[in-house]
């Protein structure tokens, strides 16, 4: 069922209380209501976007230049940040798992091969029918990998999710349900847990108007995200004064996402088939089956180059589009994703205004004619190097709750760096001797610094607050994402993840929590 | 001229342009990168080559047309891009053999 928090009459008890409702609390949510298990999740939002509850996820963001967004970038009302979310799975590589000599931190408790079967399932629970575990282009028409050097690059893929919106899929679900109470307008303002620290002992909730309940449950699921997680845990201090699960000083740390910058423009060479397949700005907008294809490093470059594990991927390069190409992409996107233009008067009059750069435009469309010619940008989508410093702490601040805000230093190395020039160079020179396209790199990119321009931006995705590890001095979670100081409370979301890959994190997100549903499901 | 042997040399004459644009598109059987399709681009490459890698500039600037350069050395340039042996300029990665071109016409 789904209530209101002014309906609730009396304190709530669980088998296992969720704290959010995005991907990661739905997908444990779901699993567990077929084991039969009593469940309640709490959701701070409503049903749909609202500013005041929005407001709490503001904070400070210091750190690097380009600051990380935080209410922005993370969407707080029912499912979550799926209601910003642009739908890309991935599964991630075998060395993201791998402990990397070269890479400090790396290495997961966990295999790829453990989460094979996890990553089945999220399939279906995101509605992605490729196979995920073998990428192609194969039933995407006439699209070609490009003939890259296999010892050097790798052509990798992301899959388009049919169900983005969890909140709306499942929402339907969730109202039928018996055993699952889904709470709105609930936010959980203190993990309670018992004077040793060890154990959770129930969660208070509050809505913004002053509605105050506890939740008794024998387990406690966090998924709140990447800097709720961490934030929540910081702030539940009234017991232990450094939070829950922060014994070792590792809350809040090692905060990675996936840096977004382009690097160079590339010319296709006359009549290339190849390189439009690679062309996310096209492939975004195949309504059926999409796939988007990216170039990484090989493993074996990775290990003789001790190098992260970062990706390229090509977009349409803005300077290629005028105003009325612009508008007419936007309205185009609107329609395929089923949504309403935001701006469709304003955009029709761009493109009238502008028919002489369209029309044609369009003629090459209609008559198969792509503009191969057409530049192409090369966007980096970065793995960081985790950093101990890189982190989320409390802010001085506090919100319309009274809890201390979450403050962002998002930190980026010259690691970071050298490894997206290593491969951004590395694959114009394969262009060059596959003769499918030319490349000019950006100005910053032969020069020392800035170790990244103004440009530069976060994927959005934020990971490794609250790190998996079998050392509690090294990690937060244990492999089963439960806190290692505690017996009852665990962690679902990309806080878990040691490393970011480059990976796009949700699905790796709905993996992870599938698994932890199948371990709740076995405890008492 | 009569309406027939107007309509007959209209034919043909057509036949003609078709034919020899047809020949035209045919694929070279030496590959040319598009980036060396604009004289502009070309002559100012060849001039950051002077400047900045002066070492690559032979004494004397050649005669020979730029497309029949490259058609030319169209092996050295695969073997640039094979074995590594490539240059940025202005951000361009262009092997030296197009370089050391592009500076000398």
């Amino acid at each position: 069922m789904i209530r209101d928090s002014a309906q609730v009459t009396q304190d709530v008890r669980c088998d296992v209380c969720i704290i959010g409702s995005g991907p990661a609390g739905l997908a444990v949510a779901l699993e567990l209501r077929k084991a039969g298990k009593d469940i309640c999740v709490l959701e701070s939002g409503g049903l749909e976007y609202e500013a005041d509850t929005q407001d709490l996820y503001a904070g400070a963001s210091v750190g690097w230049d380009t600051p990380l967004p935080l209410d922005g970038s993370r969407m707080r009302y029912f499912g979550g940040s799926s209601n910003c979310w642009a739908g890309m799975c991935g599964i991630l590589d075998e060395i993201d798992f791998i402990p990397r000599h070269w890479v400090a931190h790396s290495g997961w408790p966990i295999s790829k091969a453990e989460l094979l079967p996890f990553y089945r399932r999220a399939a279906d629970l995101l509605g992605v029918t490729q196979p995920i575990e073998a990428g192609t282009f194969a039933g995407n028409g006439s699209l070609a990998e490009l003939d890259l050097d296999r010892k050097k690059l790798e052509t990798k893929y992301l899959y388009g999710a049919a169900i983005w919106r969890v909140g709306n899929e499942y929402r339907e679900t969730l109202s039928r349900a018996t055993t699952i109470d889904l709470i709105l307008h609930a936010n959980l303002t203190e993990l309670k847990v018992n004077a040793a620290g060890t154990s959770v002992v129930h969660a208070q909730a509050r809505s913004l108007s002053g509605k105050a309940f506890k939740v008794i449950a024998k387990r406690f699921v966090l998924a709140c995200g990447g800097i709720e997680n961490a934030r929540i845990l910081l702030y539940s201090n009234s017991v232990m004064k450094t939070g829950v699960g922060n014994g070792y000083d590792l809350v809040g740390r090692f905060l990675m996402d996936h840096p977004l910058v382009p690097m160079a423009s590339l010319l296709p060479e006359r009549g290339d088939t190849r390189v439009p397949a690679y062309n996310s700005s096209t492939l975004i907008t195949r309504k059926s089956n999409p796939l988007f294809a990216c170039v990484t490093f090989s493993e074996q470059f990775q290990r003789d180059n001790q190098v992260l594990n970062s990706a390229v991927y090509l977009i349409d390069h803005d300077e290629e589009f005028g105003e009325g190409l612009q508008a007419s992409v936007r309205i185009r996107r609107s329609y395929l994703q089923g949504t309403w233009p935001e701006n469709l008067g304003t955009d029709l009059w761009t493109i009238l205004r502008n028919v002489g750069e369209v029309a044609p435009a369009v003629y090459d469309r209609l008559t198969k004619n792509r503009a191969v010619r057409r530049r192409l940008a090369v966007k980096l989508q970065a793995e960081q190097a985790p950093n101990r410093n890189s982190r989320v702490l409390l802010s001085d601040d506090r919100d319309q709750l009274g809890l201390r805000r979450a403050q962002v230093s998002w930190q980026i190395s010259k690691e970071d760096r050298t490894s997206g020039e290593k491969l951004v160079k590395l694959f114009a020179a394969e262009l060059g001797r596959i003769k499918a396209a030319r490349v000019q790199l950006d100005h910053w990119v032969s020069q020392a610094e800035p170790l990244f321009p103004d440009d530069l931006r976060g994927g959005e995705h934020h990971i490794g607050t609250t790190r998996m590890a079998n050392d509690p001095r090294t990690g937060v979670v244990n492999t089963h994402c439960r806190i290692h100081a505690t017996d009852n409370l665990y962690v679902a979301g990309s806080s878990v993840f040691p490393t970011s890959s480059w990976v796009n994190p949700t699905f790796t997100i709905c993996a992870l929590a599938i698994r932890l549903a199948d371990h709740l499901k076995q405890q008492g | 001229m009569g309406r027939r042997a107007f309509l007959g040399a209209s034919l043909f004459l057509l036949g003609g342009i078709s034919f020899l644009r047809r020949r035209q598109a045919l694929p070279e059987t030496t590959f040319r990168s598009v980036l060396f399709d604009n004289p502009e681009f070309v002559r100012a490459l060849g001039a950051e080559v002077r400047k900045s890698h002066p070492q690559l500039v032979g004494a004397q600037r050649s005669p020979a047309r730029l497309p029949d350069l490259l058609r030319a050395h169209s092996g050295a340039i695969e073997h640039d891009f094979e074995k590594g042996n490539l240059l940025s300029i202005d951000g361009w990665l262009v092997s030296v053999t197009e370089a050391r071109i592009c500076a000398a016409v």
